[in-house]
């Protein structure tokens, strides 16, 4: 009996043992070794008050000094307050533009109101340092601007030393704007909390927040502990550890992340959540979408494209290590929330009406996860090195929407017509092409167009074309090295550029100097071409014969941009012959010939039309017979739209 | 009727075609001095990337804004060519007979300048009733701002397209019965006719909106037609859309056509009917009386 006891009890416990395994989330502390060097812990808990949406906390922060050098100045980033009337970022925005906002179209209200307030910061040991406190702006002279506050400390920190700050402060979000704040009862906190700097390249890293441009910051480790009204669903960064009910009608959620660069969190009462999961090489990750009532029929498009791009990375570029991904589908009106990154969670944006044919939702998800890699994991600089987040990001955005969707119909697919991801890019890089090198500040492009239209555009195409010069297995293969070798780091440019180099072999510096350095546009044009015979008798230049005559052919090619780029010829003769011939394209021109008894029929540079960074690729060819088909089809369409437009007006009499 | 005096159908047709052609020929030259020489234009051919069109969008010499400026041009000259024939097509209409070109010019230059003067306070009526959707729709737009409900916005916006529509053919049918009346009954006084007119529209509307309602609803399903053989057309088959595209012209303007031969049929059974009343009936209603002494040839005696 005894024993039966023992027994039953024994089943009892690894019963209870197995069901509370079943219930530990996927990832929580100390059941990994650590990824990154993780320099902070935060410890914060937060009261959200949902009718002025805005929140009280109180912040544990405790960072360790891994600068290798004493330091007794802190800094730390307090985004929420661009969100005022004469902060940089609104400066910027009016003078620029910024993401759902162009240039001279922002105008101050109050719900645009945001707000990260110090009530008090202490470091344990060195006592209430609220006084010590002081607004600094490493970019800008604007006095005005409360994006970055400095802390200097009564004694230094010692190299590997921890210090521990307890932070009580408040939170104001602004109606959504720019990534963040709320909407009706919808709430995206992002760039929320102070946040302590990145040393990097042997300095404080520490920027204002700016009208072009996405952040940059440390590995860290995070436990969240969120009281929001009761019947909220709540949504954040890494995984949640525990829920419960207080007696006040709220509720308290925990949450815990590690080895990630920020958090960011949502509450909605309107939402619904679909789970899913994908099974891919370091295990099963869970999928979870927060989704707009309205938008459910959005759903299966949202989860094809997450799984794919899961899946893809998998096999490309390497495992994701994360236990989970959280999407946010964000509200009407609320949509400037959307297309944006933070680790493990990442904001979507579609519409009920969306046909399919239009792939923005599958696009959006796509790229926000392959930040998980370009941002999250590889954490580069957003702030100087923008084009190695999101162009790396748009390159792999290209190559799996292709294999998702199809080359040709990866962002429009319609009877009428259709584009691939890879001419999207094309399109932006092609309006900024001269205007600024890819190495500038995000903050300093020309205007928002230049900096989207080149971190993401001309990158993309870059590295398309750069795909061309070194092979499709090749790049990847240097994407996987580069991602093996920096992940849950922050590599710089010359990082980037040297494990290409090293991964394929080859130095591409000459390809790196013009296409990322500099600011030359690619363009290569059939400057003239044909065949004359080579007969002196006029009766043979009166009568030709067909394969009995012989011509001399020529063709010059011209390089009209600064930049140098060995490119291909491909000519076709009368005769059914076709010859590709390469030149260096380092003169301005150069004239190919041949003596054949055939006349040149075409000639076409880029065959393969594979060279996307061409400026105009309508000047590569040359055709001996004018092929009117493509402008007679575009007139006749004018044709008929002017006939229908005047049909139309004539409605009135 | 409509097919009676299909000769005026064909012949504005002709009209409309010819401004559309001498209209693409500028396009055409331009685009042909970047397709023509290139490979790349076959991608607008056999299917149409649209990366590759908004390519040839952005190079300087393809520029749209003198093609759109010279083309809307000959968007203007149709217009001006139906405000000057106006009075010739409903004289036809109204007359139910074959014109020759000088008693149709005649006409046509007889009430041109009432048919402008009708057309100017028809554009007035049609701005102040087009002016109400545009409120209802920044209404609307206002309320979104604040409405997580997309699909009553959506469905609030549908109203309201409906509602203009309503709006828009009432105009049309009232405007096209005063057109009538100046023909058939030598009206003059263009501004006191319309809303004499108003009156009796009003008063006969359902009968009469029907009328528009049905013909307007008969294009629409034929529009609806094409617009699905086209979706299923093969890109390289232009020549076929083209054609597709100019028959849907031709029935479109037939449908408007018909829309004015069917208001000088009713009007003209109408203004018999009162007559009629009229010779039976001891107090004559006056505009009636008036109407008929106005009566000119034809179905003067009925």
């Amino acid at each position: 009996m005894r024993g039966r006891n023992r027994l039953a009890a024994l089943l009892l416990f690894l019963g209870c043992t197995g069901w509370a395994w079943a219930q530990l989330p996927p990832l929580l502390p100390s059941q990994k070794a650590p990824l990154s060097d993780r320099v902070v812990a935060y410890h914060i808990d937060v009261r959200y008050d949902a009718q002025k949406h805005s929140l009280d906390a109180q912040e544990t922060l405790a960072w360790t000094n891994r600068t290798g050098r004493p330091q007794d100045r802190i800094p730390f980033h307090l985004y929420l307050n661009a969100f005022q009337p004469n902060s940089t970022f609104m400066k910027e925005t009016r003078l620029v533009g910024t993401r759902g906002t162009s240039a001279g179209a922002m105008t101050w209200e109050d719900k645009k109101n945001g707000a990260d307030e110090i009530k008090s910061l202490e470091v344990v040991g060195m006592g209430d340092l609220t006084k010590q406190i002081k607004f600094i702006h490493p970019d800008d002279d604007n006095g005005d601007d409360r994006t970055v506050m400095e802390v200097q400390l009564p004694r230094p920190v010692a190299p590997n030393q921890t210090i521990t700050f307890k932070i009580t402060f408040h939170d104001q979000f602004p109606e959504v704007m720019h990534r963040t704040g709320y909407k009706r009862d919808f709430l995206l906190a992002g760039q929320w909390f102070p946040k302590v700097g990145v040393w990097w390249k042997n300095a404080w890293n520490c920027h204002q927040f700016h009208a072009n441009s996405e952040f940059f910051a440390d590995f860290s480790t995070y436990d969240v502990n969120l009281t929001v009204p009761a019947n909220f669903n709540l949504g954040a960064t890494g995984v949640q550890t525990a829920e419960k009910r207080n007696l006040d009608g709220t509720k308290t959620v925990s949450f815990h992340a590690e080895d990630v660069i920020d958090f960011a969190w949502t509450a909605d009462p309107r939402s619904k959540i679909v789970e899913d999961s994908v099974n891919i090489s370091s295990g099963n990750v869970k999928i979870r979408l927060i989704m707009e009532p309205e938008h459910m029929s959005s759903v299966p498009r949202y989860m094809k494209a997450l799984k794919g791009t899961l899946q893809k990375f998998d096999e490309w570029i390497g495992p994701y290590p994360y236990s989970v991904i959280t999407v946010v589908d964000p509200p009407p009106g609320g949509e400037n929330s959307g297309g944006m990154e933070y680790p493990t969670f990442i904001t979507a944006g579609t519409s009920w009406w969306l046909p399919r044919g239009l792939l923005e939702p599958e696009m959006v998800v796509e790229h926000e996860f392959g930040h998980q890699y370009w941002y999250a994991m590889v954490a580069t600089n957003e702030f100087e090195d923008a084009w190695l987040d999101e162009g790396i990001n748009s390159y792999v955005e290209v190559k799996i929407m292709d294999a998702l969707y199809g080359r040709d119909t990866s962002a429009l697919h319609f009877r009428l017509g259709d584009m691939g991801e890879r001419e999207q890019e094309r399109l932006q890089y092609q309006g900024v092409a001269d205007l600024d090198p890819l190495t500038s500040n995000a903050w300093e492009y020309v205007n928002g167009g230049s900096y989207g239209g080149n971190t993401y555009g001309k990158t993309a195409t870059m590295l398309l074309t750069l795909e061309h010069i070194i092979g499709e297995k090749e790049m990847l293969h240097a994407l996987h090295v580069y991602y093996d070798r920096y992940k849950f780091k922050h590599p710089t440019e010359e990082d980037f550029m040297n494990t290409v180099n090293e991964a394929t072999g080859k130095n591409l510096d000459w390809y790196w100097k013009q296409a990322v350095r500099g600011t030359q546009v690619l363009d290569y044009e059939v400057l003239s071409a044909g065949s004359a015979p080579t007969g002196v008798t006029s009766t043979k230049k009166l009568f030709p014969k067909k394969g009995e005559t012989e011509y001399l052919t020529t063709v010059v090619v011209h390089r009209k941009g600064e930049f140098v780029m060995p490119v291909t010829l491909e000519v076709k003769f009368d005769n059914g012959e076709s010859l590709r011939e390469n030149w260096d394209g380092q003169d301005r021109w150069h004239r190919f010939s041949w003596v054949k008894k055939a006349r040149l029929e075409s000639a076409e540079i880029d065959p393969d039309h594979a060279i996307l960074l061409d400026h105009d690729r309508y000047n590569n060819s040359w055709l001996r017979e004018p092929d009117t088909h493509a402008a007679g089809k575009l007139a006749g369409y004018w044709m008929l739209l002017v006939q229908w437009l005047a049909m139309k007006l004539a409605w009135l009499v | 009727m409509l097919w009676r005096r299909q000769g005026l159908l064909w012949w504005i047709f002709l009209v409309n075609l010819v401004l559309g052609w001498a209209a693409a020929l500028g396009p055409r030259a331009v685009l042909g001095s970047a397709l023509n020489g290139s490979l790349h234009s076959r991608e607008l051919v056999n299917r149409f990337d649209l990366g590759a069109f908004f390519e040839l969008l952005s190079k300087p010499e393809v520029s749209l804004g003198p093609m759109i400026g010279s083309s809307l041009a000959f968007v203007c000259m149709f217009f001006l060519f139906m405000l000057f024939i106006n009075g010739g097509i409903v004289s036809v209409y109204v007359e139910d007979r074959r014109h020759t070109w000088a008693e149709f010019f005649e006409q046509c230059g007889g009430f041109f300048w009432r048919m402008v003067r009708l057309t100017l306070i028809g554009l007035v009526v049609l701005g102040i009733v087009g002016s109400v959707p545009s409120i209802i729709n920044a209404i609307i737009t206002k309320a979104y701002n604040d409405s997580p409900n997309e699909r009553g916005t959506f469905q609030a916006r549908l109203v309201m397209l409906a509602v203009a529509f309503v709006l828009f053919l009432i105009v049309r049918l009232w405007f096209d019965l005063a057109q009538v009346r100046t023909v058939r009954d030598r009206e003059r006084g263009m501004f006191l006719l319309t809303f004499r007119t108003l009156g009796k529209a009003l008063r006969h509307l359902p009968r009469l909106f029907w009328n528009y309602l049905f013909i307007t609803l008969c294009g629409g399903v034929i529009i609806a037609l094409a617009m699905r053989t086209w979706l299923h057309l093969p890109h390289a088959r232009f020549g076929l859309a083209w054609l597709l595209w100019e028959l849907a012209i031709f029935v479109s303007l037939a449908m408007r056509l018909w829309q004015k031969a069917s208001m000088a049929i009713w009007y003209d059974g109408h203004a018999q009917a009162l007559a009629a009343a009229a010779a039976v009936s001891p107090s004559p209603e006056p505009v009636a009386a008036g109407t008929t002494t106005a009566q000119p040839a034809p179905s003067a005696g009925a």
